[in-house]
């Protein structure tokens, strides 16, 4: 995918901008009722980029004005003020210290059009060399480079990218005139094109100058001045590439005669981005998947108008875009940046570089994520940004007669036991009472009904026509109805309320976008341009708008006062090292993690309920993830039924409400790469199972699905060992609970001594004490589980125990096996009473009455955490608590007797904290002495 | 062995390989497509000699995996078993088709992950799977190609894909064994994607969807005039499936048509990676 850069300038600040669709931004600055946006002029690069080039070169340009306050911030390390509590004050000192810088700059000089434009021009160019730099690097990726060059040199590969700039601002060298209309060839540009072509400087001309410019660059100098003495409004300067490719830079202001977007599409286009905007929010999507989103919420026209709604949506700072591989933020402009893939966090090690005739260079993909789609850099990924109630401080009625009520109340209605009840309790405490107002309010998104409707009224707008019920959008109280735009004809009336008609857009207002007169004109474009900022940049972490915008101007003051490049490369420098947040993932907020660790069987969904039902009573909304798709399957009826009147939405690969969202989503850990800061509270459930437990891209993906500073809470009945020795020393919050639901010990597992299970199949007979046990397991009717290590052993040992046993209803299962789901089924039922498998069964199964066999338990790939496991699987339920577990093998190993001291010491734990039944222990003991 | 001989020798070893770092790599760590671990030979291994890169980056059961076609049944369009649809059709525009493997449910896995999901990295290894048949075809065709091209894509497909699959094993093909490789063919319009469609609607979409690339065409004249004596050009087009022919036929057609630009008749080979 290709992208266009333009330089907007604005309040004599001269800021870069991404576009998929000059036409919108051409509109959204210049178009009708213009004066509220206070644009001056633009200079728009007519050829269009890979979209990883043009994303840098609006960043690139930000980030070398950017400098002042927020590098010294985050010299200092942002996440150690946060916590003194410090920042407010800094910021505060900042912003005034930044309001007097620009008092100061307004009266020196903004840099020039011509030197602005030529620097950007430079900038670009600089982009290019550094990003085919790095593609050359014959380190990097020798194999796909050399295939490269290779691919260039047989045109197969760069046909594409010469095609479309040919196409978009082709000017034929040789045709006199052709300059100023030229650009009507390239389709999309038509309506950008000047009406007016009488006075625009022939091309011939440009190209001349252009020609005498010595490095090719635009000498925008000479244009300007050219311009200037023809009085122009509107002229192009041309460039001719070394290698032929032409690149024209056009100047846009308000009413130079370009043809604005007609108001009925650009009702149409506003339109769909609301619609857009609000099914986005919190997602990180890949253009496709994005359409795909569109289409299946049916949004009329959204399939030929996607890119305009998008780039709408973007310019209101409602969605963030970038390329979905990339180098994150803050760091150097060179070849020796590194990319990541934006949506799965992978680094180059699982990058990979292809020609691409998308964008017609090498472009990397991302092979960890690509059963989820291809991520590549000139992919577009989009993120939504979603505006969390839950930290705000109006609260819902809900809410406050939650808080109203006392914890012991509140928790009995979901039946938990004391255990229960009290890690549940400080998990609550955990989630309510800790000071993150301030954190949670970082990303600051526009109110979308505000800042949309109003971009919606700029065109087709005015009288208050209509009132929509139902509204998914909230909205601002003190909207005040003001009247209609000045500006506005009737003819614009008419138009709007038909295109009203069309699209019932939900969450439009009456009044909502009525703001638009001149007298809020200047707080709504600060508004727009630093709530883009800040989705772009840094404004994570500084929680107010005012403090983006004053960085902007800031820096833009210190590029006046560098005109040279040394110096311009000072400032990279000293900008580059400022820390990003939101794209690098490292978030300003310390981890807030809560482990809950809860023995096998202690019924952790139901410690879940109240917690979820704490975000959802605030409005937010709570995500509950597992690794494993059956878990999520069976957690999806239960949630449903504790939390009827909430919407719950299940994802997992293939599933049908992929595109859903509500108030409690269920997903596969996943799913979770599809998300960008979306959810108030995060829970991952099995945190130590496969494949979740080691993969960092679920890791990135299951904290990158979180607002920055939301709680996440992590359950586990065997955390991993990093886990349980933070716990310990006291930088993990956490909570245990060490007894299951029915109040019964958890049953300690007996070593028994047996060969392995090679030897037994090589012999062809079972040890009698093994053989004594089962027998005696399946007389007092309880259902057998015998894990073995391999899955070659499973049938065989399954063949051997039905000769040695008086029962015939034996069966083997493994992850191999296309038969398992019914297997277990049947086993369940107890159809089958003896099931060999591997551990594949080792969580997640719930079978009522059974015992647990493990054979070859010293074998390497039973670690402690699965053998607790699967001794969990015995004594689960009320009616059999006491289950029997064997560890079988020819040795004792350190996990097997790790596995014991765990489980003894959790029983040892619940004793001593009087969550046991006493009478029921005692019977135990005469059951013993019986 | 004269030294003439032994360069020429030491030149054909050392076209297979990608450039001097094949020659130092020792292959991929693991399997490129089940990620297992590559060990040494096996017994039932059938891959040929020559297929360096497919030894090296996957593993034996993959290898073993592959149904390659060693047994034509159906001479003219390469099936490895009685085929009913040349019965059907005798009229087609090209010559004969070859294809390397049967597109049973495995292959179909592969080219999946290749194709649709974009897991470029198995695209050498894909495009080397053509050499074998490629040789055998090359015998059947006499032993000249004056150009190789393959099917190309919709721009549509390109903008969402990235990559011509059909190109890049042409690519791979055309620098291994030094056949010119020109563009020929340009698509006339966007189709969906021809998987999903039936017998029927194939044959018919088919009709008419490419065109000569003039372009091409006149570059091929530059590079390759055309020798005294020779009165038709052998031209090689590569795709990937070859299902019912209609796509095949269609490209072949256009061909032959742009071989008429240039006063010349255009005698068509398809090499295809499977036959479904």
């Amino acid at each position: 995918m290709k992208a266009y850069v333009y330089l907007l300038k604005q309040n004599e600040e001269w800021t870069a901008w991404m576009t998929l669709s000059p036409e919108v931004d051409y509109a959204f600055w210049f178009g009708r009722g213009s004066a509220w946006q206070e644009a001056d002029c633009a200079w728009y690069w007519q050829e269009p980029l890979p979209l990883g080039q043009a994303v840098e070169a609006a960043r690139l340009w930000r980030g070398r004005g950017q400098r002042g306050s927020r590098t010294l911030l985050a010299k200092q390390g942002w996440a150690a003020l946060w916590d003194q509590g410090e920042t407010r004050e800094y910021v505060r000192q900042a912003e005034s210290a930044g309001k007097a810088d620009s008092r100061i700059r307004k009266q020196g000089r903004a840099p020039g059009e011509a030197e602005a434009v030529g620097r950007m021009s430079r900038l670009i160019d600089e982009i290019r060399t550094a990003d085919s730099g790095r593609r050359r690097s014959w380190l990097f990726d020798w194999r796909k480079g050399a295939v490269a060059e290779r691919y260039e040199g047989s045109g197969l590969y760069g046909g594409n990218e010469s095609r479309a700039s040919e196409g978009k601002c082709g000017y034929g060298e040789g045709r006199p005139g052709m300059g100023t209309n030229g650009g009507q060839e390239g389709g999309r540009e038509v309506p950008l094109q000047g009406k007016d072509r009488s006075g625009i400087v022939d091309m011939r001309d440009a190209a001349a100058i252009a020609g005498k410019g010595g490095d090719g660059i635009v000498e925008a100098q000479q244009v300007t001045a050219l311009a200037r003495n023809g009085d122009e409004r509107c002229y192009e300067g041309e460039r001719v590439h070394s290698k032929g490719r032409r690149r024209s830079v056009v100047r846009w202001s308000a009413g130079d005669g370009r043809q604005v977007m007609d108001a009925d599409r650009w009702s149409h286009v506003a339109a769909i981005a609301k619609l857009a905007a609000g099914l986005l929010q919190g997602r990180a999507l890949l253009s496709v998947e994005a359409r795909a989103l569109l289409a299946s919420a049916a949004v009329p026209g959204a399939e030929a108008n996607w890119s305009e709604a998008i780039q709408l949506a973007a310019l209101l700072g409602q969605v963030r875009l970038s390329g979905s591989v990339a180098a994150p933020e803050g760091k150097r402009a060179d070849a020796r940046r590194r990319l990541r893939c934006m949506r799965c966090g992978s680094g180059e090690a699982h990058l990979r570089r292809a020609p691409c005739m998308s964008c017609g260079r090498d472009c990397a993909y991302c092979e960890a994520c690509i059963l989820m789609g291809r991520s590549r850099e000139c992919e577009l990924l989009i993120r939504g940004m979603y505006d969390s109630p839950v930290w705000k401080e109006q609260g819902l009625g809900r809410w406050k007669a939650l808080r109203r009520q006392p914890m012991p109340e509140r928790l009995g209605k979901w039946g938990l036991s004391p255990a229960q009840r009290e890690a549940t309790a400080k998990a609550l405490h955990f989630l309510e009472e800790h000071p993150v107002g301030e954190r949670m309010k970082g990303t600051r998104v526009p109110r979308l009904s505000n800042t949309l409707g109003r971009a919606i009224t700029k065109l087709m707008p005015s009288g208050r026509s209509r009132k929509s019920g139902a509204s998914d959008m909230d909205q601002q109280p003190g909207d005040d109805e003001s009247d209609t735009h000045p500006l506005r004809g009737n003819q614009e009336q008419r138009t709007r309320t038909a295109t009203e008609d069309r699209y019932n857009y939900p969450g439009r207002r009456e009044g909502e976008g009525e703001r638009t007169s001149k007298g809020t004109s200047n707080g709504i474009s600060k508004e727009i341009s630093s709530g883009t900022n800040s989705g772009t940049s840094k404004g994570t972490s500084k929680g107010t708008s005012k403090g983006t915008s004053k960085g902007t101007s800031k820096g833009t003051r210190k590029e006046t006062s560098d005109d040279n490049r040394t110096k311009l490369h000072v400032v990279e420098t000293e900008a580059s090292s400022t820390r990003s947040s939101v794209l690098e993932g490292d978030k300003p907020s310390p981890d807030r993690s809560f482990l809950i660790w809860a023995v096998t069987g202690a019924g952790k969904t139901e410690m879940v309920f109240p917690l979820v039902e704490s975000i959802i009573s605030r409005g937010g909304r709570a995500l509950i993830a597992s690794p494993r798709r059956d878990v999520v399957l069976e957690l999806d009826p239960r949630i449903r039924k504790a939390f009827p009147a909430s919407n719950v939405v299940t994802l997992y690969g293939g599933s049908e409400q992929r595109w859903d969202r509500g108030e409690i989503t269920l997903s596969t850990t996943h799913q979770l790469i599809r998300f960008h800061e979306a959810f108030d509270l995060v829970i991952v459930d099995e945190i130590d199972a496969f494949p979740y437990h080691g993969d960092p891209m679920l890791y990135f993906a299951a904290d990158k699905s979180r607002l920055p500073g939301a709680p996440k809470l992590l359950l586990s009945a065997t955390p991993p060992r990093e886990l349980q020795y933070e716990a310990k020393q006291g930088r993990l919050a956490h909570a245990r609970v060490p007894v299951r639901y029915h109040r019964h010990p958890l049953p300690v597992p007996k070593l028994l001594r047996s060969p392995s299970v090679r030897h037994l199949l090589a012999k062809g007979s079972v040890p009698a004490s093994l053989l004594h046990a089962i027998r005696h397991s399946l007389g007092r009717g309880a259902q057998v589980f015998l894990f073995v290590q391999r899955i070659s052993e499973s049938e065989p040992m399954a063949a051997l125990l039905r000769k040695q046993l008086p029962t015939n209803e034996i069966e083997a299962t493994s992850s191999k096996d296309p038969d398992r789901a019914n297997k277990v089924i049947r086993f369940r039922t107890a159809e089958t009473r003896l099931l060999v498998t591997t551990t594949i069964l080792e969580r997640g199964v719930t079978v009522p009455r059974s015992d647990v066999y493990i054979l070859d338990a010293d074998g390497k790939l039973f670690d402690e955490a699965s053998l607790v496991q699967m001794a969990g699987r015995a004594g689960r339920s009320a009616d059999d608590p006491a289950g029997k577990v064997y560890f079988i093998g020819p040795a004792r190993t350190v996990s097997q007797l790790r596995a014991v001291r765990h489980i003894r010491g959790m029983n040892r734990i619940a004793a001593k904290k009087g969550f046991l039944f006493e009478v029921r222990r005692s019977d135990k003991q005469k059951e013993k002495g019986t | 062995m004269s030294f003439v001989q032994w360069l020429a020798a030491l030149k054909k070893s050392l076209t297979g390989a990608h450039n001097l770092a094949d020659w130092l790599t020792v292959g991929a760590d693991n399997c490129l497509v089940c990620n297992g671990m590559i060990r040494g030979e096996s017994q039932h291994d059938r891959t040929g000699k020559g297929l360096l890169y497919l030894r090296q980056s996957l593993c034996h059961r993959c290898r073993e995996s592959i149904p390659w076609i060693n047994r034509v049944e159906c001479p003219h369009c390469g099936r490895g078993m009685y085929c009913e649809d040349c019965k059907r059709q005798p009229n087609r525009h090209f010559r004969l088709n070859r294809s390397a493997v049967t597109y049973d449910a495995v292959m179909r896995s592969w080219l999946a992950m290749y194709k649709y999901r974009g897991l470029e990295r198995l695209g050498p290894a894909l495009a080397e799977m053509l050499c074998p048949v490629y040789e055998r075809l090359t015998e059947a065709a006499g032993g000249r190609w004056d150009a190789m091209t393959y099917v190309p894509i919709s721009d549509i497909r390109a903008e969402e894909r990235g990559f011509n699959q059909s190109a890049a094993m042409a690519e791979y093909v055309s620098k291994r064994y030094g056949i010119p490789l020109h563009s020929l063919l340009k698509r006339t319009r966007h189709t969906e994607k021809m998987s999903f469609k039936t017998r029927t609607q194939r044959l018919r979409d088919a009709q008419g969807l490419f065109a000569p690339r003039e372009a091409g065409f006149q570059e091929l004249r530059a590079n390759h005039p055309l020798q005294a004596g020779e009165n038709a050009m052998n031209i090689l087009l590569v795709d990937d499936i070859f299902t019912t022919g209609s796509t095949a036929d269609a490209c072949s057609k256009a061909l032959q048509a742009g071989a008429r630009i240039l006063d010349t008749e255009a005698c068509i080979y398809v090499l295809t990676w499977a036959r479904s």
